[in-house]
């Protein structure tokens, strides 16, 4: 059964180098969506990787492109662009890219600390996010552009600050 | 306040609920997230009835009976 809370938990405790993109970042923000599986933007480093095959190992790791399990050691990985997987805990999409940004160091400016689940995660930021669901360019991606936009403007009006507004998002 | 406006507008023109939005943003992250799961969680539930449904074999008399 899928279990977002526990994935993203599990990531964090395992000190695992990540940024959370994507649908599930919009959501974090503030967006309406459904979304079903997390994107994160990792470095895929050997050592990053280790921690990430730790945190992964008792969940069943699959590439979802074929269904096999996850055997490849962290030095092959490494050599990786993106990974694919689905595990028990639900499915990862692991981005050593991203599109209209970069890599992972061309995004960490971008990435922004938000309490999540109890523990500081890393989150890429509303104008930086905006401009890689831009770069993508789908139906759903203007969808969502289109609610950052919103999301945005409306954090710019400190009478509409909420207990979220409280956090430092954007600049 | 007009720049505000004309963000909700352009939102609304694009089909987009802004009601929903503004609920989400009296959330903290962590609820928004922990929302997120909940809808997943139904949305499991839903297929899998769908699927139990739709194996089912029908009988004539279903529609008929409203069942």
């Amino acid at each position: 059964m899928q279990n977002l809370e526990k994935i993203m938990t599990s990531l964090m405790d395992g000190d695992v180098q990540f940024i959370l993109i994507g649908g599930f970042a919009a959501v974090v923000h503030g967006v309406s969506i459904t979304t079903q599986d997390i994107d994160l933007c990792i470095l895929f480093e050997e050592a990053n990787l280790t921690r990430l095959l730790h945190v992964l190992k008792d969940t069943h790791p699959l590439h979802r492109s074929n269904r096999r399990p996850l055997t490849e050691p962290p030095s092959a990985l490494a050599r990786f662009k993106n990974l694919y997987l689905l595990t028990d805990l639900g499915s990862l999409d692991l981005l050593g890219e991203v599109r209209g940004i970069g890599t992972f160091s061309d995004l960490s400016p971008h990435a922004i600390g938000i309490e999540l689940f109890g523990r500081t995660c890393n989150v890429l930021d509303i104008d930086a996010l905006i401009r890689s669901k831009q770069a993508m360019a789908r139906p759903k991606d203007k969808q969502v552009v289109a609610q950052l936009l919103f999301i945005r403007e409306q954090l710019k009006d400190p009478k509409r600050y909420t207990k979220a507004g409280n956090l430092r998002f954007g600049k | 306040m007009m720049k505000l406006s004309a963000a909700k507008k352009r939102a609304q023109r694009q089909g987009i609920d802004t009601t929903l939005i503004e609920a989400n943003l009296s959330r903290t992250p962590t609820e928004r997230a922990l929302a997120l799961q909940d809808a997943l969680s139904f949305m499991e539930r839903l297929r899998a009835a769908g699927e139990k449904r739709h194996a089912k074999p029908r009988k004539n008399h279903d529609v008929a009976d409203g069942r």
